[in-house]
């Protein structure tokens, strides 16, 4: 946002955001939503608002997790070495029975870091800078809190948004599949999920997509290594395993976003 | 679809993340592992459980984080 506010021109002093998450337990549902709360600081009309908030929900992670934006191409490739292209799904497939985690309560608080944007020498800004996003949800015994650092900055010191929304999608997928493969004596550390991101079109495409709230399609191969052979661990299952991956689900279909606000302050 | 030993459609891929189980109730992602990428950058997640607290957030929160930043 701070990017499509710069190129607009918009008075952006600052911004924050926090999200809410919350479980939602319906069969074969992705199994969460949040509740986007989007405050800017600064002398902004309302037509500018309207602007920013389109660019809320149309920045590349955005999209994928609210508009379903990711084209997936999968491959399963077993410990004993035989490799299948996975893609696409048979449409009769069935998700795979087997109980997934409740996702508890917690929130997510994104604070802009104003003095990490970037400018060359004409004065004309080059990288928006990084934020500070803290993370807090209910842990078994007590309320757990963690920090990330992401954004844009030429070294290169944290991990842009999209590839760690990526890392999340690899983390889910891995999750998922060691808790509902029925894979015996086989151990479920040997799963691997490893992902190849056809290159899009770079900030400045994206920032286009956002201001002007269209939807870019984005390919991404991902490689899924489980143990055992294809009869110990049929295609099928797999697949049907991953119909059920609360981020896989998000990034084909959408529909994570129940409440969305953006006010100025 | 055909299998084979290496006859997959990424075998040309250069994979730049790379996620793998940690025990029962947790993960490890490392993001940017391509040659000449920028990171790594590693991150540790959670599996919501019974019998521990988790070590690091439920993997939706990490998409999350990611989306706020």
């Amino acid at each position: 946002m701070v990017g499509v506010a710069y190129r607009g021109k918009i008075s952006l002093e600052d911004i924050k955001v926090e999200f809410k998450v919350e479980p939602i337990e319906l069969p074969h549902s992705i199994g969460f939503g949040v509740r986007e709360l989007v405050t800017l600081k600064g002398p902004i009309s309302e037509s500018e608002r309207v602007r920013l908030e389109r660019a809320s929900s149309f920045c590349p992670v955005g999209q994928a997790l609210t508009k379903g934006s990711m084209e997936v191409d999968d491959e399963v490739r077993w410990s004993s070495g035989e490799v299948i292209a996975a893609s696409p799904v048979p449409e009769t497939l069935q998700p795979l029975e087997g109980v997934l985690p409740i996702l508890p309560h917690g929130t997510v608080n994104g604070s802009y870091l104003l003095d990490t944007k970037e400018y060359d020498e004409t004065g004309a800004m080059v990288h928006e800078g990084e934020a500070k996003v803290s993370v807090s949800c209910e842990n078994l015994t007590h309320l757990s809190r963690w920090i990330f650092l992401g954004g844009h900055s030429s070294d290169g010191w944290v991990s842009p948004p999209f590839p760690m929304a990526h890392g999340a999608w690899a983390a889910s997928t891995a999750s998922t599949l060691s808790r509902l493969l029925p894979l015996g004596a086989e151990d479920a550390s040997d799963i691997k999920v490893e992902l190849a991101i056809s290159a899009g079109g770079g900030v400045g495409q994206s920032q286009s997509n956002a201001a002007d709230g269209v939807v870019g399609h984005r390919r991404i191969l991902r490689r899924i290594t489980v143990p055992g052979t294809p009869k110990t661990t049929p295609l099928e299952v797999v697949q049907a395993a991953l119909q059920r991956d609360p981020i896989s689900l998000a990034y084909q279909h959408g529909g994570i976003l129940l409440d969305h606000q953006v006010v100025v302050e | 679809m055909v299998a084979g030993a290496n006859t997959g459609i990424t075998d040309q891929m250069l994979p730049s993340i790379v996620a793998r189980p940690v025990g029962k109730d947790a993960g490890l992602t490392v993001v940017g592992t391509g040659p000449g990428s920028r990171g790594p950058w590693s991150f540790i997640t959670g599996i919501p459980n019974s019998d521990s607290d988790m070590i690091g957030p439920p993997p939706q929160y990490l998409a999350v984080a990611a989306w706020a930043a």
